[in-house]
Parts: structure tokens; sequence; C-alpha cells
């Protein structure tokens, strides 16, 4: 067994590490994130002067290469300071270049790959409805009838965050009622954003408030057959491959933000003085930090093991909702700690504890709720599906 | 014109360097190690003049333990061409370095050799002067602007007081102040592609040089911690203090 990151590997997390120090460090994405109404743009050139959002992009179509190991270690690092802010890259890199890889044609590929990598092309994902988020598809109403030349849709999708700056949506829409099963005649679409007939207002959230989730809605928008990704009806079968990948995402976004916590929760207990000494000498401080040390720890293990069975093309959907589960609720009790540690200073809003709380909440619900993830993995025990 | 670049393997400028509890040496155990800050700028130097046109090959060169590799590594992310480690443990003083970058000169017949002016971990400012009285080069140190013209170079100097321009014949040692450039951050595909690059490894017998060391060390200790400061109500009480006090004016 070999737990260490390769040379390459290491190279890459020196080289994020430096450049997330420099140009996107914690009190800068800080005010950033607290601006509901603004989308970070600043944050998004600067990620694109570096060319990264075309990190897992093959380098054929215009990207930087890498597998999803570079991708967790990107996500890990800028998410140390960025929290939910990762999400400026990873709608885009990680959501959208995700499923036009997997699914899209050569020509859509080169259409929209190479605009992706080098950050021209922002993407938004339109999947959720108002009437549902965990049975997305028993809730989805959203329909999309075919037409000379393409397709026109109508509905409403909830928290599609960025909907307001995207230039392109991911929208899910049935395009068959005639099925035996829920997740049969969907057909996924890349919305060019500016077709007339959609509409977006935003809805102020707990965490993340810069990224903009929006309601969105789609009145007769024309989609032309050529921006149809997959086959159409086929939609849901090029939405699994990706899952995994996503929750390996979640898991390295919440390992960096319990690297974040824990830095600043060790740093406050060397500096903060009470009774004649710094607070670090007290040994319940002490017994939080180790806990989220720990968490820190077996985060990390499950990560870098289930990224490493997703890399080897080995099954690992139990594990990947494993992990989903296991970070998430670390990261956010890590995060609730140390508030406890900071004490006032943890619930002020110039310090990042309560960014890293309220970013990540929402994460023990989303992309799936973790009594979800609890009961795919009873299911895998063999027990009968309880839902 | 080949250029090589000598780079040195030091504690991360972001860590903060802890003393050995028996005051031996600074405590390296489990300390992230990186490319000393002036050896990468100098390292980006050669490799926007190998943009540029004017440099053929970069070379890089490091003294150090095995490990030394990855900050070769680093420098081939960055740019360079090839590595070679002179792989010796222990520390090097400067001379024992500028001896066996003398012999390397001797082999690669560069047209200029860049270093950084020093390294942070001894902060000795040596190598590139021995180095250059070693091989008879010009030198140039504290460089803030290089501009290679036809068999010589521009090189204007950081100095107290203000700058210096001096115009030096190739081959020449140059070596590199903070403000010379702002290093890039290595891309992905260049990582992957470092790995690829020809690195060789000698020793310093094989390019026979005699690393024994010169001087003993006899102590490494912290500085004295700093004494807590006080607040002054007003101006007047701070003219006071600084008066009568700290008797400085």
């Amino acid at each position: 067994m070999d737990f260490e990151l390769t040379e390459e590997q290491m190279a890459f997390r020196d080289v994020i590490r430096r450049w997330v120090n420099a140009e996107a460090p914690k009190d800068w994405m800080r005010e950033l994130e607290k601006d509901e109404e603004n989308y970070p743009l600043a944050l998004w050139d600067k990620i694109a002067e570096q060319g990264f959002f075309g990190i897992g992009i093959p380098e054929e179509w215009g990207g930087l290469g890498g597998d999803v190991m570079m991708q967790m270690i990107f996500a890990r690092e800028f998410s140390r300071t960025a929290g939910g802010l990762l999400w400026v890259w990873g709608l885009t890199s990680f959501g959208g270049a995700k499923t036009i890889g997997q699914v899209g044609t050569d020509e859509q590929k080169g259409r929209w790959l190479p605009a992706m990598a080098e950050g021209k092309l922002r993407v938004s994902l339109s999947m959720t409805e108002p009437d549902g988020g965990t049975d997305v598809l028993g809730a989805m109403k959203t329909v999309a009838v075919k037409t000379d030349g393409g397709w026109i849709l109508n509905g409403a999708k909830m928290w599609t965050t960025g909907a307001k700056v995207a230039d392109r949506l991911l929208v899910l829409a049935r395009t068959d009622k005639n099925v035996e099963k829920k997740h049969q005649g969907l057909t996924m679409f890349f919305v060019d954003a500016k077709t007339p007939g959609i509409t977006s207002s935003l809805l102020p959230k707990l965490g993340m408030r810069a990224m903009g989730s929006c309601e969105v809605h789609y009145e007769d928008v024309f989609v032309p057959d050529e921006d149809v990704l997959g086959e159409p009806g086929k939609a849901w079968y090029s939405i699994l491959p990706t899952l995994n990948n996503e929750r390996i995402m979640v898991g390295a976004q919440c390992l960096g933000a319990i690297d974040g916590v824990l830095e600043d929760a060790v740093r406050y207990m060397q500096e903060r003085k009470a009774f004649g000494k710094t607070i670090g000498h007290f040994q319940i401080l002490q017994h939080y930090v180790a806990d989220i040390a720990t968490w820190q720890q077996t985060t990390e293990l499950l990560l870098y093991y289930v990224s490493w069975l997703q890399s080897q093309g080995k099954e690992c959907g139990v594990q990947a909702n494993m992990l989903k589960m296991v970070a998430t609720e670390n990261a956010v009790a890590a995060a609730d700690l140390g508030i406890q540690i900071l004490g006032g200073m943890g619930y002020s809003a110039e310090t990042d504890m309560q960014r890293y709380w309220r970013d990540h909440r929402v994460l023990r619900m989303t992309p799936i709720s973790n009594e979800m993830v609890r009961n795919s993995i009873a299911e895998s025990l063999g027990l009968p599906r309880s839902f | 014109m080949k250029i090589l670049v000598a780079v040195k393997r030091v504690v991360d400028y972001n860590v903060k360097v802890r003393a050995k509890a028996d005051g031996s040496a600074v405590d390296l155990a489990n300390v992230k190690m990186a490319i000393n800050p002036f050896c990468e700028i100098a390292v980006e130097e050669a490799v926007r003049l190998k943009e540029k046109g004017i440099a053929s090959e970069v070379v890089v060169v490091s003294l150090g333990p095995q490990a030394a590799q990855e900050q070769i590594r680093t420098a081939l992310a960055l740019g360079a061409d090839r590595g070679i480690l002179v792989q010796a443990e222990g520390d090097l003083e400067p001379l024992a370095i500028a001896k066996c970058l003398k012999k390397i000169c001797d082999d690669e017949q560069p047209g200029m050799v860049l270093l950084g002016k020093q390294a942070i971990d001894g902060d000795n400012n040596q190598t590139g002067q021995m180095l250059a009285a070693l091989t008879g080069f010009a030198q140039a140190t504290f460089a803030s602007v290089i501009t290679v013209e036809e068999g010589s170079a521009k090189v204007t100097r950081e100095i107290d007081g203000g700058l210096q321009t001096l115009s030096i014949k190739l081959p020449a040692i140059v070596t590199a102040d903070l403000r010379l450039n702002e290093p890039r951050y290595a891309s992905l595909p260049n990582i992957m592609k470092a790995k690829k690059k020809q690195l060789d490894t000698v020793t310093p017998a094989d390019l026979g040089v005699d690393p024994a060391a010169r001087t003993k060390l006899l102590k490494v200790e912290p500085p004295a911690e700093r004494k807590a400061g006080i607040k002054v109500a007003d101006v007047a009480q701070l003219v006071d203090k600084l008066k009568n006090e700290a008797k400085v004016i």
C-alpha cells in the first residue's frame, strides 16, 4: 500500500497552494462571498488567467489534462480559502465539462470545451425543480417538445447557481411521458442562456451567497438540435457516470474546508489569551482540535481511497456515497467546533469560521441528502429499498 | 546560448524555522522544503530568455541530497530543459558548491550562469561571486534587469542608494535579486512533462571536488524573544519615553 501522492501530484499541489495563498486568500474570499447581489467575476478572471478551468479537460480540447486525482487536489487546496466559492470553478470546469466530455459529440466538444478551458464560457446546472430535490425525477415537470430543427422547452428550475451570469445552462427535461420508469424519457439540453423566454430571480440563502442561486423559468425556449447532449430520452444514463466524481469533488471541498478550519483554530489558540495564558493551554480546546484533526485524517483517507478506485476504473458507488456523508458531516462539525473555539470571533463576519459553517451546511443535503446516502448504503447490504 | 542555473533546496519560506533542542542545527524533521526563492527567480529569467529566443537551452543544477531532485523537477516544470544533481549529503559550503559549478561550467560551456543572489537558509551571498573568481567570467550581482546583447549583457543592479547598470562580457555570472521578475506558476502539463526530462546525477568526487567543510558550526539558537510593547497616551509621552527611557532622541 502506498498512501503518498506521486511526485507530480505533490508538485501540482504545491503550485496550487502557492497560487491560493497569493491570489485567493481567505480575507478576499470572505469579502466576495458576502456580496449576494454580485457574482465574483474577479475571482473567475483570476482562475482563467492561470488556465485552471482546463484542469480535467483533455489537452486535445484545449485543457490542461489531469484526472480526477488532479481535480481533487485543486478542489481541496482552493476550498481551503474559497469554501463554497470553489464552485465558481467547479460548475463549469467540473459540472459542465465533465458532462460534455462524457456525452458530447466531437463537434460539440470542439464548440464548447476549448472555450470552457479558457474561461470564456460559464455554465450553470439547472436540474432541481420547485416541487422536489431528493425526488428530482418524481418532481420533474419541465418538458421539451420536438419541433422543426429543435425543441421547445417549458418549466421552472430551482437552485440554478450562477444563472444570472451563465452563458450556458445545463437543463434536464422530460421529453417522453409514456415511459415505464421515471428515469426514462429524459433529455439533457445545453441551452444558450441568452435565448428568449429565460428569466431568473435570485434566491437569497444561508451560505455561498455570492454564487447567486436562482429560480429559472423557461417559457417556450427554443433549443436547436445541435445543443442536445447525448441521445434524447436517455439522459439519466449519461448523468450516472458523473455522480461518483461529484461525490469526490464534494469530499475534496469539505476536506479543504477542514484544512482551513484547523489552521485558523490552532493559530487562534496560539495567540488568544485568557486567564493569563494562551487558550491553547486549555485541555478542552486541545481536545476540540484533536477531534478536528482526526476528522481531517479520516476524510482524507476515504477521499484518497475513493479517488484511487475511480481513477483505476473500479466500482466505487457505495464508497463514494460514504465519502460524501463522512466529509460533509465532518466539515460542518469541524466548522461548528471552530466557531466554539473562536467564541464571539467565530460568530463574527470578520473571521472565516462562520463562512465555513454556512457554506458547507448545505452539503449535508446536496447534491444528495445524507439520509438518501444512508438509504443507498443500507440497500447495498442487501436490505430492501426504503423509499 | 546555453544558460546554466543553479538552484538550492531550502526550507520553504512559509515555514517558521526552529532550532533543534540541543542547538546543533535547524530542525529539518518533517519540514516542507522548496526551491530557494531567489533561485526560482533565476530559473524564471532563464526561461524567459529562452522564450525570447536568446537562450537555446536551460540547464538546472542543484547540489544536495537525493531529495533535491524535487527542486530540479520544479525548475523543469517552470520550463528548464534538463537537470544535473550533484548528490552530496550534509551541509555544503559556498566554496565547495562554486568548485563543483566551475567543473560543470567547463563541461557545459554556458554563455551565462544565473544564480540566486543568496539562499534564504544560510544567507551567505557567496556562491556566485566565488564562481566568477574560479571561472574568470564577468560578474553582475543583485540583478533587477538583464538585457542580453551581442556577446555582452547589460545588467541593472540593486545597490545601496539606487541602481547601477553594468555592461559585462559573456560568458558571465549573474545573480538574481527579488525584483528581477515574478516567477510563473508551473502549469499542469509542464509538471507532467518535467518527469520525462533528462536528469543526470553526479557526485562531487566525480567532479574532482572535496566537499569537506572548512568551517565548524558551533551553535544554532532562535533569536531572543521580542518584549511586549507599550501603548502611550499622546505624542508628548512618546517623545518623553524616546528621550528618557529609550534614549534614542
